[in-house]
């Protein structure tokens, strides 16, 4: 559901990576195209020359010289720039505090692409739509009370999603015992997908 | 150190499996939500699900040869263009191997990927032409069967060699070689974990000689060192070892390229390829320096105090007096001051001792104690030497001892240690450190599995009779000894044995036809020019596989076999150190327009064509043509008898273990089992202790010593230039197996660039993403690459993901969107197939030169 | 194995290259000669801002991936009576098309130059001669000329484009392109000797501020806080578009219209060495937007 200008999300859903645990295998990046868009199972995303999925993967090395990996997506954030931009409002946030897409309202400008500080969109080569986190098959996941595909797929439990209005919830907890980031603070756009840096 | 969120995974564990088959209830992006919103309000039960239209089934993974759990979500009546599953790890938290990788994540695109085989396949072109025609079952069979007699009515059954890989290993590879009494059964083992089964063979004895027969118990670990390994497979060991992290455990890897695993929180400590068996000596002259060793285990339980005679052999009975025991070995006595035997159980056999004795024939020999020899041989050892040789640091080398004996951890035995021809030392070395640790068969230690007894399908007795469990016998002679195993006496399989003896006529006689079970050839064994040429001089090759690799491209026949999401399986849960066994529904049908087979199916209808007796025999009845009858006859009653032996043994009603079964995809039997080997069960060496000092090898005379060493790597011309490296292959967790290696995803998310260190690159002036050309020192084979500069390879090596690049299949470029697994390189283009003539170990490592392209 | 280099560029993903460098160009064109009518108002120069407009419309629209959606993105925006002002795409769309009419309405009046007579010529005519109409058709060339440089200094995820130099820089091209559009009608006969001596020494100076703006703009730009700044400024100084920077923007668009303007300001005039300055100019007006683009990346998110 579309929230109106000034309503306040039920919930505040969220994404969590550990960093810490995450073994770098790849199955949630594979298992997100398999349950969001298995129509791309056998084609590449060419905008990146990758693996048609809502998870992105970089590698690099520390200051310290030790490599370093990092799984990135949409970070549904509390001031997203995707939502300021977007010339007709296709980009909006629902109920739970994600940023959706509404694909009668998108005419493929990708402002928004560019608008995203994270680089979180591919653009499907089908309908043009800017495809990110959540795809439509997690979100009738989590719609069913279920965690998404990723947090499902994870062998390591470097993965967690859930509500930040929740104090109980697992990643509350997890938020307020461990140590934690997020990705370009200083953007503005206050993202949402927290990368915990311990087990 | 913050504890893992528990509570959570408690909630997760609630769901247990169900929680996957949730996920995958929407793999469709639309079409599945409907089976997600059955779970809105909980676990629906089964006859819920049923009435909607799906069905949960449980399944192992085979996309690599771990075997982990997978749960699937089924839709009962797919609609046209409908995926009819999806697959995700097992969530159950108390499943001993749950979890899916990137690898088996490539499952859905497996099942129905463009390279799937659908049909029998018959050479129209030469050898390697990857030319085929399309042709039936029935004329596959009748033509290999008519061309394997003549092969055999020539040349003898002997001529006839089975390889491959996991598959060769499990029932349905077994039917045909038992069935023609074939002897010569070659898995994959010497490219593998050859080096590492011998060295255990020889230290604790043949049970405990196999890689998952013992094993880290990584859940209660508090220090893991991995040498080599990167606990990629089975990645449910990676959720056991994430419980251990939760409560504090570190790992380290060491290693010349950085694993995966190692982002989670790992130590990488890169060093020389060929250097563990240095750098772990280093570990053990500082156990030993700083007297960091569990002395009572040492005494009691290993052959240290063991008396050795100078020329390395242990001291005997015989030695002694005539008529004495070969098998008796001496100790010195500390209690009674006095030499004794070993089984003399109220001796208290002295660490350190050495004398002088005299031997039957009079004469006098200076003998010691094998922890007296290990003394001076570890001086050779101090952390700068070892540092030196493996190109790391003394400090690293002092902190991971110290780490090691203060935490109480354990080096873990490996599992893949074909690399660079001295492997067996490294793995020696590793079960040296763990010994002088103490840490064997304890929490957190290096413990010894308990197989669950699942009796095998098809078994044959060393007098050559075949039996099956449904009561079928088949007498048949003795098959004789394996071509490997007269080369290689040691070896558990060599396949370059067969190359010889078709390549060089080097062997007592030739291999003439050739079947490959599951086996990625060019993937699997070193020196790719060697192995065309073998397959291009046999008289028969003959494929059966799910995917068209390029070995499929040498065969006179290729014959699609059905994949283990399309069938049952039963199998032990062989990396599980407790008893438990997995048993898998069929998720679903084969692909459409696949006319795939069972393995076992295929093997009955060529040897009902060659010995219809035989056939009869172990169980082939006529009605049986119908494959749906045959899987519901005769595979579904293996199964029920293999069931009913294990309620049996572990005093189960049979119904209840087969709901179990069916309800959760597995079952343990028990717990691990602490405190047996060597405690209260002795180890079956020559000696009866934990042989760190390892008998075996230097009675036969095939070592010097029975310690670990460093020697050289051997198994290639060592780089001597600076444009030369060694060529270091390894697994990635996205791609990295025969079957995933073929997977769409595979192109993207497993590097088929070679990686080079940033040092190496500046030296030669190559930048990142440029492209070289690599000449191997030994074989000459040439191939132009990607190179990758990354600091996640040490200096001096190179890195290529095995498995994920350089295909050659012809079928690739007819498919769109496959062209990149023909980039990249395959690392068996330039190793030289030297085999260890110790322990028949191949080598998957080589080394190249490296030449910038203008 | 990286999926990816840490650096991304967003051409490959967002697909903002040569095409709507040439949209910005038309706006550009259009914008300059809108403010240019005001005193130059002749056929000519009303014929181009609408066609300018027009096509810059065109590409942008066939540029959408769904440009077949628009008319149910504009049932649904009327249905749901949500504009999003606060955008400055959705703000771009109005001025663009208001400039449309506007370079429609221009054309109309000068219709009976080229010997068409439409219904209400005259006083269409008359109200395009008067103050308003050109002050507003003006102020609506520089704010769609503005439009579209601040349509890239809001696309929050490339660092680049987040400086005001690159409104006042397509400001200042945009100036350049429409005194080159002038030279050009007077190489053509449309536009008399008077407009083109005054043209060439405003290029000269406009030259002069615009090659100040690249520099500032690159110079900002390598010293950025934002690394990807920092490699987008430096992909254009030495990396793979340097020939793009050195050669299109500075050599073509720069260099060529002063050296040519000096040699004719100290040794006469040459309606083909103006000709060969004025399309110099505006091939680097579209290498300047273009370069713009393609050099845009975004930040690595490690470090």
């Amino acid at each position: 559901m579309r929230l109106k200008p000034g309503e306040q999300p039920t919930r505040r859903l969220a994404h969590l990576w550990n960093e810490a645990a995450c073994i770098g295998c790849a199955a949630c990046v594979i298992s997100c195209t398999a349950t969001n868009n298995p129509e791309m199972l056998y084609r590449a995303d060419e905008g990146r020359g990758g693996v048609a999925s809502n998870i992105r993967r970089y590698e690099g090395v520390t200051a310290q010289g030790r490599p370093t990996l990092l799984l990135n997506q949409c970070a549904h954030c509390d001031e997203a720039p995707c939502m300021k931009t977007c010339p007709f409002g296709a980009v909006y946030r629902d109920e739970n505090g994600l940023v959706r897409l509404d694909s009668r309202r998108c005419a493929g400008c990708r402002y928004c692409v560019t608008s995203c500080p994270y680089n979180a969109r591919w653009v499907h080569p089908d309908t043009g739509l800017p495809m990110k986190c959540m795809g439509r098959g997690c979100l009738a996941l989590v719609a069913a009370g279920q965690k998404p595909a990723c947090v499902q797929a994870c062998p390591a439990n470097a993965r967690d999603f859930g509500d930040l209005n929740d104090p109980e919830s697992s990643v509350s907890r997890t938020l307020r015992t461990k140590r934690h980031r997020t990705l370009l603070p200083n953007s503005g756009a206050k993202p949402k997908y927290f990368i915990v840096e311990e087990v | 150190m913050a504890k893992l969120d528990h509570a959570a995974l408690g909630r997760r564990a609630a769901l247990g499996g169900l929680t996957a088959a949730g996920a995958a209830a929407v793999l469709l992006a639309e079409g599945w939500a409907d089976a997600a919103q059955l779970f809105t309000t909980g676990i629906p039960d089964r006859d819920t699900l049923n009435r909607a239209g799906f069905d949960l089934r449980h399944t192992s993974c085979l996309s690599c040869s771990a075997l982990c759990g997978l749960t699937a979500l089924v839709r009962l009546n797919p609609r046209p263009g409908e995926r009819p599953f999806v697959l995700f790890g097992n969530q159950d938290p108390n499943h001993p191997q749950r979890g899916m990788c990137g690898r088996g994540a490539t499952a859905a695109q497996t099942w129905d990927s463009p390279l799937r085989l659908r049909k029998p396949l018959k050479r129209i072109g030469p050898r390697g032409s990857g030319r085929f025609e399309e042709i039936s079952w029935e004329q596959a069979f009748d033509e290999i069967a008519e061309r394997m007699r003549a092969l055999i009515a020539a040349h003898g059954i002997r001529a006839l060699c089975f390889t491959g890989h996991i598959v060769i290993d499990m029932d349905e590879g077994q039917w045909l070689p038992l069935g023609l009494g074939a002897p010569n059964v070659i898995a994959h083992h010497s490219t593998c974990n050859t080096p590492g089964t011998v060295a255990r063979r020889w230290v604790l004895g043949a049970p405990y000689a196999g890689p998952p027969t013992v094993d880290p118990d990584f859940e209660h670990a508090r220090f893991i060192l991995f040498p080599g390994r990167t606990l990629h497979a089975p990645i449910g060991h990676q959720f056991l070892l994430a419980k251990a992290k939760a409560k504090g455990a570190k790992v380290a890897f060491l290693n010349p390229a950085h694993p995966e695993a190692a982002f989670a929180n790992g130590e990488w400590i890169p060093c020389r390829p060929g250097t563990d068996a240095a750098f772990l000596l280093g570990v053990a002259h500082v156990l030993v320096r700083d007297r960091l060793y569990d002395e009572t285990f040492l005494r009691r339980h290993t052959n240290l105090p063991f008396l050795l005679k100078p020329d390395g052999k242990p001291l005997t009975e015989a030695d002694l007096e005539e008529g004495g025991e070969a098998t008796t070995f001496m100790v010195f006595d500390a209690k009674g001051a006095a030499l004794t035997d070993h089984k003399d159980r109220a001796a208290e056999p002295a660490l350190a001792h050495e004398s002088e004795v005299e031997l039957k024939d009079g004469t006098r020999v200076r003998v010691e104690t094998a922890w007296n020899r290990l003394l001076r041989h570890l001086a050779d050892y101090t952390p700068e030497r070892a540092a030196a040789i493996s190109d790391t640091r003394p400090e690293v080398i002092e902190r991971i001892a110290r780490t090691l004996a203060e935490l109480r951890g354990v080096v873990d035995d490996t599992w893949y240690s074909a690399r660079n021809g001295n492997d067996a030392d490294a793995v020696l070395a590793v079960l040296l450190v763990n010994g002088l640790l103490g840490n064997f068969d304890r929490p957190g230690g290096l413990c010894f599995r308990t197989v669950p007894g699942l009796p095998p399908a098809i078994s044959r007795a060393p007098d050559g009779t075949v039996r099956t469990i449904l009561g079928g016998e088949l007498k048949l002679p003795p098959p004789g000894r394996r071509l490997d195993q007269e080369m290689f006496p040691e070896t558990n399989a060599t396949f370059e044995a067969v190359v010889k003896s078709v390549v060089d006529g080097d062997a007592a006689y030739a291999i003439r036809g050739l079947f490959l079970i599951d086996a990625t050839l060019f993937a699997r064994d070193p020196n790719t020019r060697r192995i065309q040429e073998m397959l291009a001089k046999l008289d028969l090759v003959v494929v059966t596989d799910i995917l068209h690799q390029e070995v499929c491209d040498w065969a006179d026949y290729v014959l699609p076999s059905d994949w283990i999401i399309e069938r049952s399986s039963l199998h032990t849960m062989i990396w599980s150190l407790a008893p438990a066994v997995a048993r898998g529904t069929a998720v679903t049908d084969p692909p459409p327009g696949a006319e795939v087979r069972p393995l076992s199916w295929i093997s009955f209808q060529i040897l009902r064509r060659l010995y219809p007796d035989r056939a009869a025999a172990l169980g082939w009845q006529p009605e049986f043509e119908d494959v749906n009858t045959f899987k519901r006859a005769f595979l579904a009653a293996i199964e029920e008898r293999q069931i009913a032996a294990l309620a049996q043994r572990w005093r189960l009603d049979p119904a209840w273990l087969r709901e179990e079964l069916l309800r959760k995809g597995y079952h343990r039997f028990g717990p691990i089992t602490y405190g047996t080997v060597p405690y209260e069960r002795a180890p079956p060496t020559p000696s009866g202790k934990v042989e760190l000092y390892a008998f075996h090898p230097v009675l036969r005379g095939l070592r010097e010593t029975g310690f670990p060493r460093h020697v050289e790597p051997d198994a290639y011309t060592l780089p001597s230039r600076a444009d030369e490296f060694v060529l270091v292959s390894g697994k990635s967790p996205a791609g990295s197996s025969a079957v995933a290696g073929l997977a769409f995803s595979s192109q993207f998310l497993a590097d088929n660039a070679v990686w080079m260190n940033p040092e190496d690159a500046r030296r030669l002036g190559i930048r990142d993403g440029e492209t070289v050309e690599l000449s191997g020192l030994d074989t000459g084979w040439q191939a132009r690459t990607r190179i990758r500069v990354t600091a996640r390879v040490h200096r001096g090596v190179l890195f290529a993901y095995s498995y994920v690049g350089g295909h050659r299949q012809k079928l690739l470029s007819r498919l769109e969107g496959f062209d990149r697994l023909a980039r990249g390189v395959n690392s068996h283009w330039f190793a030289t197939a030297r085999i260890d003539r110790t322990t028949g170990a191949a080598a998957n490592n080589a080394s190249v030169r490296v030449r910038k392209l203008a | 194995m990286s999926e990816l280099p840490p650096l991304v560029f967003q051409a490959p993903v967002a697909d903002w290259g040569w095409q709507i460098a040439w949209f910005f160009w038309f706006v550009a064109i259009g914008g300059g000669l809108a403010v240019a009518y005001w005193q130059v108002r002749r056929a000519a120069v009303a014929f181009t801002v609408f066609v300018a407009t027009a096509l810059g419309l065109l590409l942008v629209f066939f540029h959408l991936g769904r440009w077949w959606n628009m008319p149910l993105v504009l049932w649904e925006l009327i249905r749901a009576g949500e504009f999003n002002l606060g955008s400055w795409m959705f703000l771009g769309v109005i001025i663009l098309t208001v400039h449309l009419l506007l370079g429609a309405l221009a054309a109309y009046a000068h219709a009976e130059d080229v010997g068409i007579y439409p219904p209400f010529g005259d006083r269409v005519r008359e109200m395009t001669e008067g103050a308003l109409f050109r002050g507003v058709f003006a102020a609506n060339g520089v704010l769609s000329v503005v439009y579209s440089g601040f349509l890239l200094t809001q696309a929050h995820g490339i660092p680049l484009w987040g400086t005001a130099l690159i409104p006042i820089l397509w400001l200042i091209s945009s100036a350049v392109a429409a005194v080159a559009v002038l030279e050009l009608f007077y190489v053509l006969g449309l536009v008399d000797e008077r407009v083109s001596v005054a043209g060439m020494k405003l290029a000269l100076g406009l030259d002069a501020l615009k090659l100040i703006a690249v520099l500032a703009f690159l110079h900002v730009s390598l010293t950025a806080m934002s690394a990807a700044a920092r490699a987008g400024a430096e992909e254009l100084v030495s990396g793979s578009l340097a020939w793009l920077t050195w050669g299109g923007v500075i050599g073509l668009g720069l260099a060529v219209p002063i050296l040519l303007a000096a040699l004719m300001l100290r040794y006469g005039k040459s309606k083909g060495l103006i000709a060969v300055s004025a399309v110099s100019s505006l091939a680097g007006v579209l290498f300047l937007r273009a370069s713009v683009l393609l050099a845009g990346a975004w930040e690595p998110l490690l470090g």
